[in-house]
């Protein structure tokens, strides 16, 4: 399963590879990073038909989490993805905004990584 | 040299005097004394004329006895000196052509007295001539009468006018002085009274009124005592209602400095309130990070020592040394995050305590980095649709300045703020494409560090833009800004690091806030 991670900070490529690093050593999962919503879209128009989960911090510089939700749902329909928004904001104004857009699943952080993968192993095609 | 009133009356009085004494003692005497003399004159030939005429008749008669008569018709006259006959010669000489007329004297009374036939009149003497002339006698009669009288007369009415004019000059001094005085003791009254006055003595009014013009001028002064008394006392009033309202204003002014001081503190703990949003936000990521590697390092050191368990020979050694060295890499991590966390920490700290108005060296670049990240993540946790693209610039050769971090960090905060405000408030308006953006640049010019903070917000109106430093001026709905901010933010730039703090702007289109401070 090929996952996108959207998050403006650095450090989440690192703590991501070492939480997932039995799935990534075993090919379960690859990830791939973005550090703004902007790149996130760059990758997308770029490889179109791999990331089929979408992991998206919402407060980032620029383009927010739920501006790219948006923009993946009208834009990048095919394939379908999940879209998930992990936010330190987990208050029900950005929870019922993202549902409203169509997100899948809304996670706060400090992320729970048990439950995060929990939750991948039944999006798992 | 100054002559006083009493001195020009009293010259006045005595020169009329001197001119009246002068006419007296000269003139008039002298005039008398000629008056005198003429009429001594004409006496005197008037006799000798009676005198004459009695001669003349008796000689006609043929009355010898007669002239003599006539001759002693003045004898008794005491004031006779001689009277005498001349007889009158006509002598032709030889030829008969020419004649001399030669008066010889017939006879003398008193005849003791030698005279000569040509005598005059002198000083002492009046001698008058009354000829006659007769068929047998021509000649003439001579009459001398003394001026003892006349002299007498005459020294009498210098007498007299000498005593007269004495007397008068005594009048005049004793009138003059009094005159003088009348006058000069009431205005020299008038002078010491009015001196005291002007010293603050009112207890000077004149107590009897003269009649005359000088009693006007009394009359006067003591009104106007009575006036100054009552204009002394008005204003005694008012500056005593004045002194209460100056006390009041002194009351008032202790009381608004009071005010000033909490409103300068209510500011501080808004702004601090501000940014505690934002810090909790700030200092949640490096927390997480914290916690979230040391687990991972926790479960790595369990599959290394999974590892180490194994035999020799199935041990992954390569494994080992990733693992360790990923442990390695979050240990750093997790020092590099905590350290951020303790920053801010710090960074709050300053912020809310009172400062101390030292300056230190301050790194421009990082101040402005950290309160911009402070400023933006408060906003977006009280706002959670806010939302703004944030550009930086900051110039790497800025080293330090000499400023007071908090202060200066307080300003930036306070010009981030009114930018996101603006963006934030276009973006309510909808605009097709508008991205909003703040944008905070660094840079070394001229010698000063230039911080600037530009945004794509609505601008700041004409109207407003002279108002925007002055206290209290806000365009926030009520409650929302203390209007402090601005004001503040120029005093501690100008004021308090000798700098500048500028703006530019475009209505509709956006702001630039410039601020200066010497290197």
């Amino acid at each position: 399963m090929k996952v996108l991670v959207v998050d403006d900070e650095t450090d989440v490529k690192t703590l991501f590879e070492q939480r997932f690093r039995k799935e990534l050593r075993s090919g379960e999962i690859e990830l791939h990073f973005a550090f703004s919503g902007e790149q996130a879209i760059d990758y997308l128009n770029s490889h179109q038909q791999e990331a089929v989960l979408i992991l998206s911090d919402i407060n980032m510089p620029g383009m927010s989490g739920l501006e790219l939700l948006r923009l993946i749902k009208e834009k990048f329909e095919l394939p379908p993805r999940v879209v998930m928004m992990i936010t330190a904001y987990g208050d029900d104004g950005n929870y019922n905004e993202a549902m409203k857009l169509g997100a899948d699943d809304f996670l706060t952080k400090p992320v729970d990584f048990t439950e995060l993968k929990e939750k991948l192993k039944k999006i798992r095609p | 040299m100054r002559i006083n009133l009493k001195t020009k009356i009293w010259l006045t009085i005595c020169s009329i005097v001197l001119m009246f004494s002068f006419f007296t003692l000269f003139y008039f005497p002298q005039q008398q004394g000629q008056l005198l003399v003429n009429n001594y004159e004409n006496e005197v030939q008037n006799l000798a004329n009676t005198v004459a005429l009695g001669v003349k008749i008796a000689i006609n008669e043929q009355n010898f006895e007669g002239v003599q008569t006539a001759m002693e018709f003045v004898k008794d006259d005491p004031r006779l000196q001689f009277i005498s006959m001349l007889q009158s010669d006509t002598i032709w000489d030889a030829n008969h052509t020419k004649f001399q007329i030669k008066q010889k004297i017939f006879r003398t009374f008193p005849e003791k007295e030698h005279l000569s036939p040509t005598i005059t009149s002198n000083d002492s003497l009046i001698v008058k001539k009354a000829p006659f002339a007769t068929k047998t006698m021509s000649g003439a009669i001579l009459l001398g009468f003394n001026t003892k009288d006349i002299e007498a007369s005459k020294a009498g009415i210098k007498h007299t006018s000498i005593v007269v004019s004495c007397i008068v000059l005594l009048i005049a001094f004793l009138i003059g002085f009094w005159l003088a005085r009348t006058i000069s003791v009431p205005v020299l009254a008038l002078r010491d009274a009015a001196r005291k006055v002007g010293e603050g003595d009112l207890n000077q009014k004149i107590k009897h009124i003269r009649r005359d013009e000088i009693g006007q001028l009394e009359k006067a002064f003591n009104k106007m005592i009575d006036d100054l008394d009552k204009t002394t006392n008005d204003l005694s009033e008012k500056n005593m209602v004045l002194s209460a309202t100056n006390s009041t204003l002194n009351d008032t002014l202790i009381e608004l400095k009071k005010t000033h001081a909490q409103l300068v503190q209510s500011e501080k703990m808004a702004s601090l309130g501000e940014l505690t949003a934002g810090i909790a936000h700030e200092i949640q990521n490096p927390l997480n990070f914290v916690n979230n590697f040391s687990e991972v390092s926790i479960e790595l050191i369990e599959e290394v020592l999974e590892e180490r368990a194994k035999d020799a020979t199935e041990r992954d050694e390569t494994l080992e040394a990733e693992l360790l060295d990923d442990i390695s890499k979050n240990l750093e991590k997790i020092n590099h995050h905590g350290k951020r966390a303790d920053g801010i920490v710090k960074g709050m700290l300053m912020h809310s305590r009172t400062s101390t108005g030292l300056k230190e060296p301050t790194a421009i670049n990082a101040l402005c980095d950290e309160y911009l990240r402070l400023s933006y993540h408060g906003l977006r946790a009280k706002d959670k649709s806010f939302n703004a693209t944030i550009k930086t610039d900051f110039e790497p050769s800025i080293k330090t300045v000499n400023a007071v971090s908090q202060d200066v960090g307080r300003v930036i905060l306070n010009l981030l703020t009114n930018a996101f405000y603006a963006v934030n408030e276009k973006k309510q308006q909808h605009p097709t494409g508008y991205e909003p953006t703040v944008s905070v640049t660094t840079k070394n010019i001229d010698g000063m560090v230039e911080i600037k903070v530009t945004d794509n917000g609505n601008g700041i109106p004409k109207k407003v833009i002279d108002k925007i430093f002055q206290p209290f001026f806000t365009t926030k709905p009520t409650g929302q800004g203390t209007g402090l901010g601005l004001s503040l933010s120029y005093d501690i730039i100008t004021q308090g690091h000798g700098g500048e703090l500028k703006v530019e702007t475009n209505e509709g289109e956006g702001t630039e806030f410039t601020i200066r401070l010497p290197a």
